[in-house]
């Protein structure tokens, strides 16, 4: 009954009550976003370079490489020359070294050339379909999958590099030849096919005739002489991979010298640079962390504010509920009670404030994921709950309820029955 | 039955109030009258357990209330005490039905709806039930106050002017309504008034000098 009648009590004015929740709904919504970004920013990004102990690529800004050639977030830096990099790619310190090449996109999802091993690195296993063999298939990522509603079979055009309304490949269509299972990974989000699908279509960039898949693959794979329709290369007996780019190559050593001596000698004697993500990595997260630091101070600032509200509300209410509490008292309730009855309204508007507060975050991050979907090709869990962060968030919001609950409490507790009717 | 014996409070730097010996049984009723500051409302504060008196003693259902502590005494006053005040307070969140109730529930941890639904229907209430207190008249809320003062069966039914904001004809009714409800429910009723208007209807009386 105590808890019906603080209920009530919260709605008797409700403007009052409406402004105090409306801050404390705003700051726990606000802390709950970040709460959510913070936590899957490192997820997402520490769980990708997980493995990854150096990223080859061109000369350039080291995090565009990285973000380029890991995330898939930016442009890459250039092209690094496939035969040095392979040279590298075949050290002995290496455990583990998988080329990537970009070229073109699909809707502004790029299409990675790579070998399977990336898929199995990054946990990609097939929903449907098989692996890609030849140049010119593909295996599409479930997000890719789902949003253009294609199946194994479908054939797409790519458009050249990153930008989505780029020059089109129309000789050069895709086929999908697999589609992966979600991953909630940078996977679900990618075209990938080999390597020779990407030197295939800039080969043929200014060729008019259509490719035949599968006529074209054969040679490619395993640099025989090949002599069909390419313009520049006829009757010519070479290393198909001679003069090849590629964009970057993920390597994981068994030696783990090469993380501390590899970046200086690879700067030193080649036109590539040697990435550590970890480095990287740590960079970026402390800059995002100031911003976000910052944004959740002023989320206190907004909740601090609201305390003082509820404060300000219960205090003056004290004054016009005097008679309420005489009556309490007069009909059994004790001084306990007064005490309770103040604290729990105070709580219960906590209470709604943190439970709005965080579905209303979650609303917001669901707009954000789909702002950083259609931008960068990330999205966000909303659904997702951090219950360390968020039990102290819940916790913290109570604690605001009970501090701006105090005074009122306690006068209340202390109020002087015969007082307060002999002056009724 | 309540009585009282040797009755003093002293309010500070105030003379001391003395107060008579008397009794009043279950089903009996008293009025206590006497000019202002003679001590009438604070003879009913004492006699309700909200204020101590300097010395005497205070029985109640054969308890001494002046030896309760103070959650004791809030725990007697809920059970066996019920009190109306001039100004008719209520609990403004709650309609007419739960104002009652939530005295039920102070005074026996139970929410006792239906005894207060037949309570406000025997006050001739039964078509308010669901209203907000300001929407009653001041004679309608008077009434209500009475249900919520004998919601928990009490020994004894304290009146603080019950009438002197009513109108005549509101005072009969309600004056009447109160010794109906006690000769009904056995409560010793006290009514401290300066309402002229009750005396012809109280054959025991006391008057504070």
């Amino acid at each position: 009954m105590i808890i019906k009648l603080a209920w009530k009590n919260l709605w008797l004015k409700p403007l009052n009550t409406i402004l105090s929740f409306i801050l404390l709904a705003s700051s726990v919504a606000i802390i709950t976003v970040l709460i959510l970004l913070q936590n899957q920013f490192d997820k997402k990004f520490y769980d990708s370079i997980e493995n990854i102990d150096l990223v080859l690529g061109a000369q350039g800004s080291p995090l565009q490489v990285l973000l380029s050639s890991v995330y898939q977030m930016d442009a890459p830096t250039g092209n690094i020359d496939y035969e040095e990099a392979k040279k590298w790619m075949a050290n002995p310190f290496v455990k583990e070294a998988i080329p990537l090449a970009f070229g073109d996109n699909f809707h502004g999802y790029k299409i990675l050339g790579t070998t399977p091993q990336y898929i199995e690195k990054y946990g990609g296993t097939l929903l449907e379909g098989t692996m890609f063999k030849n140049p010119l298939e593909v295996v599409i990522g479930s997000t890719i999958a789902s949003n253009f509603k294609l199946a194994v079979g479908d054939t797409f055009l790519g458009s050249h590099g990153a930008v989505e309304h780029g020059e089109v490949h129309e000789n050069h269509p895709y086929r999908i030849v697999g589609i992966l299972k979600p991953t909630d990974r940078i996977l679900d989000n990618l075209v990938v096919s080999n390597i020779e699908s990407v030197w295939a279509v800039h080969d043929h960039a200014s060729d008019d005739a259509p490719v035949d898949h599968a006529t074209e693959v054969h040679d490619h794979q395993d640099g025989e002489h090949h002599n069909h329709d390419h313009k520049d290369e006829v009757a010519e007996v070479h290393n198909p991979e001679d003069g090849k780019e590629i964009t970057a190559v993920l390597i994981s050593f068994r030696n783990k010298m090469g993380l501390i001596t590899w970046p200086r000698i690879i700067a030193q004697n080649t036109k590539m640079q040697a990435v550590l993500p970890a480095v990287e990595i740590n960079r970026l997260i402390s800059m995002f962390g100031v911003g976000i630091e910052s944004l959740k101070y002023l989320a206190y600032g907004i909740m601090l504010l609201s305390g003082i509200s509820i404060f300000v509300i219960l205090y003056n209410r004290l004054k016009e509920r005097k008679y309420e509490f005489a009556l309490i008292r007069i009909h059994g309730g004790t001084s306990r009670q007064l005490l309770q009855l103040v604290v729990i309204e105070s709580l219960l508007l906590c209470l709604i404030g943190f439970i709005f507060g965080t579905i209303i975050g979650r609303f917001c991050l669901g707009f954000i994921s789909l702002a950083a979907q259609e931008e960068y090709k990330m999205s966000f869990n909303p659904l997702e709950v951090v219950w360390k962060n968020e039990t102290t968030l819940f916790i913290l919001t109570l604690c605001i309820g009970l501090l701006s609950a105090v005074i009122p409490a306690l006068k209340a507790y202390s109020m002087n029955i015969s007082k307060t009717l002999a002056n009724a | 039955m309540v009585s009282i014996q040797n009755i003093q409070f002293t309010y500070p730097n105030s003379k001391t109030l003395v107060f008579p010996n008397f009794i009043c049984k279950a089903g009996e009723t008293l009025l206590i009258s006497g000019n202002s500051g003679t001590g009438k409302t604070t003879l009913l504060h004492i006699l309700a357990g909200i204020q101590k008196a300097d010395s005497g003693a205070v029985v109640i259902d054969k308890h001494n209330i002046q030896a309760l502590s103070g959650d004791q005494m809030d725990a007697f006053r809920g059970k066996h005490i019920g009190l109306i005040l001039q100004n008719s307070h209520f609990i403004e969140a709650f309609n007419v039905l739960e104002n009652v109730v939530f005295a039920s529930w102070l005074g026996q941890g139970k929410e006792l709806r239906e005894k207060a639904q037949h309570l406000l229907e025997t006050l001739g209430l039964g078509d308010q039930l669901y209203k907000k207190m300001t929407a009653l008249s001041i004679g309608q809320q008077q009434r209500v106050s009475i249900a919520r003062a004998l919601i928990n069966d009490p020994a004894i039914l304290l009146a603080d002017e019950p009438t002197s904001s009513l109108d005549d004809e509101n005072t009969q009714i309600v004056s009447d309504l109160l010794i109906e409800m006690a000769t009904k429910f056995q409560t010793a009723l006290i009514i401290v008034t300066h309402d002229s208007r009750l005396k012809e209807k109280f054959p025991n009386q006391i008057v504070l000098k």
